[in-house]
């Protein structure tokens, strides 16, 4: 069974995926606590190549998170990327993702990713493709490290759950 | 009495339908309405507990919807099992796809989603016998979704069978119940209506006042119908007793009453009789010396002295007729009849010649029928003829030429006899005082006579057993009739 959120997003196989993983991007933030932002607006940041287009503005345009407005922004620097509420690291960025994650830890920045691996590098969150359809894979531990508080439910429709530290060390 | 013990077991019957349809009809409609009660708040709470769930299975699939989970959402469906009643469960996307569904088992129906109405946010169906729930699933103020829940209604059903099995077994404890209760009723009720029924009927059987019902040991409305059918048989004894004694007192008293009157009557009769008799001596003794002075020379004597004498044979001798009436009058009732075959034609000649002789001069066209028989008391058949005749010898002296027939007739199988003049007659209005003693129609100066006569006459032809009559008119003559039976 084919079960689509938007009717939008039936309109052409090829953008869909990404589409889907703006939708959820955009979920996202109603499933997790992350400790008070300094900023006002509730960020979604694209490192990188962006693969959404004009998708995740729009889903996001007048939108507002517990009283927060969205935003979503291109981030440029590492400092940049710590003032977003969620991270998307794009597939370009895949050399330097070590880098990102370690300077992150500790920031309640969520970090998503579709590079393979993500997870195991200390990614938070990765988007798979399972049976030709939009999943993703959860690890707990490096939320935790950020503070970051998922929810339960965004848990229960995970593909999967992890729960180690960058380098595979289990806790 | 057969009838008195039919009449027991249809109170008791009365009793016992009375107790059973009471108890029935309370049981049954507190049943029913317990029942109503029971399955709207049953109902109620199916709803509930459905709404319950509802909410659960929508919230714990508030991830599925978002993040396009159609596995998730199933197995949070799947949860359902342990409610063994809901048959099948659905969830719809907000464009009315189906996203994930829920049999119980395969003969169960696929929900049929209905639109829920307005901004109602949950809502139920009937189904056939089942129930459907919907429940909006919403998240952050956006709808994701609506989850269906379908329940059968067997427990209600199961319910309503066991509430009517057991409202059946009371219902048959009630019946039990009311039949002992009858038979104890019987007792208190029915029995003592029963034999209070069975005395009055025999009461009014017999008229026997003096039967009393058994006393009922209970103060209670049978017990003082009871005492007071009692006292009012005491009445009614009490009233005839008195009744039954006044009128023996009244019979006695008017039999002593006639007693007395007869006895005063007799008295009555015998100084009559007396003092008639007694009168004829001496008056005999002046018609003697009436007679001789009659005969003596009065030349001596003035006219007046002589005028006053003469007058004397007549009026002794109107006096010795007036005791001789007074005399017959005695004897009619008291003489013993000595009945015999009479001549009346032949006695009515020699009363006629007697009468020709006492009144030579008077010219009379006598008519008697020959062989008039009859059988009665000589004596006083001649009472009677002499009477009759006489009068109409006496009531005809101003008719000219004076006539009277002494005949008969047959009236049925009687002989009427028969005395007709051309005389004076009579007032037909009086007719009634004809016959009473005493009583004159015709004024002294006109026609002497005593008044008893006819009284005489009337009581000889009564105690021979006939009858007396008599027509007439004023100037036109007078019939008397007669029969001697």
């Amino acid at each position: 069974m084919l079960a689509v959120l938007l009717p939008s997003l039936l309109l052409a196989e090829g953008p869909r995926e990404a589409d889907v993983e703006a939708a959820y991007l955009f979920d996202f933030g109603k499933f997790m606590q992350a400790p008070v932002h300094a900023s006002s607006e509730f960020r979604i940041g694209i490192m990188g190549r962006n693969p959404f287009g004009g998708t995740l503005d729009k889903l996001t345009a007048r939108e507002t998170l517990d009283g927060r407005p969205m935003r979503v922004v291109r981030v440029g620097s590492i400092e940049e990327a710590r003032l977003c509420d969620i991270l998307f690291v794009g597939e370009s960025e895949g050399s330097g993702v070590d880098h990102i994650i370690s300077t992150l830890t500790g920031s309640p920045v969520l970090t998503v990713s579709r590079i393979p691996g993500f997870l195991q590098r200390g990614g938070m969150i990765q988007f798979v493709v399972v049976q030709n359809h939009v999943r993703f894979e959860v690890n707990l531990a490096a939320a935790k490290d950020s503070h970051i508080q998922l929810s339960s439910e965004l848990l229960r429709v995970a593909a999967q759950v992890v729960d180690e530290q960058p380098g595979g060390g289990q806790r | 009495m057969k009838k008195s013990a039919l009449a027991s077991p249809s109170i008791s019957w009365k009793l016992m339908r009375m107790n059973v349809l009471v108890s029935a009809i309370a049981l049954i409609l507190a049943s029913v309405s317990f029942l109503a009660y029971d399955s709207w708040s049953f109902r109620q709470n199916i709803l509930h507990s459905l709404g319950t769930e509802a909410e659960i299975i929508g919230s714990n699939s508030i991830s599925a919807l978002t993040f396009d989970d159609a596995d998730a959402a199933g197995t949070t469906l799947s949860a359902l099992r342990s409610s063994p009643h809901v048959v099948s469960a659905l969830i719809l996307t907000p464009d009315g796809q189906p996203f994930a569904s829920y049999l119980r088992d395969s003969h169960s129906p696929h929900v049929i989603p209905a639109a829920l109405t307005g901004g109602a946010s949950i809502q139920d169906w009937r189904r056939g016998d089942d129930l459907l729930l919907a429940s909006r699933i919403q998240f952050r103020g956006k709808v994701l979704g609506t989850v269906y829940i379908q329940s059968d209604t067997t427990e209600i059903k199961d319910r309503i069978r066991r509430y009517a099995l057991i409202a059946g077994a009371i219902l048959f404890v009630c019946l039990l119940s009311a039949l002992v209760l009858t038979s104890s009723m019987r007792r208190v009720i029915a029995d003592p209506i029963t034999a209070l029924a069975a005395v009055a009927q025999t009461v009014s059987r017999e008229k026997d006042y003096s039967i009393r019902a058994g006393a009922s040991q209970e103060s209670d409305e049978i017990g003082v119908l009871v005492q007071s059918f009692n006292e009012m048989l005491a009445q009614i004894q009490q009233r005839d007793g008195a009744l039954i004694e006044s009128q023996d007192a009244l019979e006695q008293r008017i039999e002593e009453r006639t007693a007395e009157l007869q006895s005063a009557n007799r008295e009555l009769e015998a100084f009559s009789y007396s003092v008639a008799h007694d009168l004829r001596g001496p008056l005999d003794s002046v018609g003697n010396i009436v007679f001789l002075v009659a005969q003596a020379d009065l030349s001596g004597v003035d006219d007046h002295t002589r005028e006053m004498l003469t007058t004397l044979p007549a009026v002794t001798s109107r006096m010795s007729g007036l005791i001789d009436d007074l005399l017959n009058l005695s004897r009619s009732k008291s003489t013993t009849l000595h009945l015999e075959p009479l001549d009346l034609s032949r006695m009515a000649g020699e009363i006629f010649r007697d009468l020709s002789l006492a009144e030579p001069d008077r010219v009379v066209q006598v008519e008697i029928s020959p062989g008039l028989f009859a059988i009665a008391d000589e004596g006083l058949a001649r009472v009677v003829l002499a009477n009759l005749l006489g009068n109409a010898w006496k009531y005809s002296a101003h008719a000219n030429p004076a006539r009277i027939e002494f005949g008969t007739f047959l009236q049925g199988k009687e002989s009427v006899f028969y005395v007709r003049d051309n005389g004076a007659g009579f007032d037909p209005r009086l007719k009634s005082r004809l016959f009473q003693p005493f009583q004159r129609l015709h004024a002294q100066s006109d026609f002497v006579g005593t008044g008893i006569g006819l009284a005489t006459v009337a009581r000889i032809v009564e105690r021979h057993g006939g009858r007396i009559w008599a027509d007439g008119e004023i100037g036109k003559g007078a019939s008397f009739y007669f029969t001697l039976s």
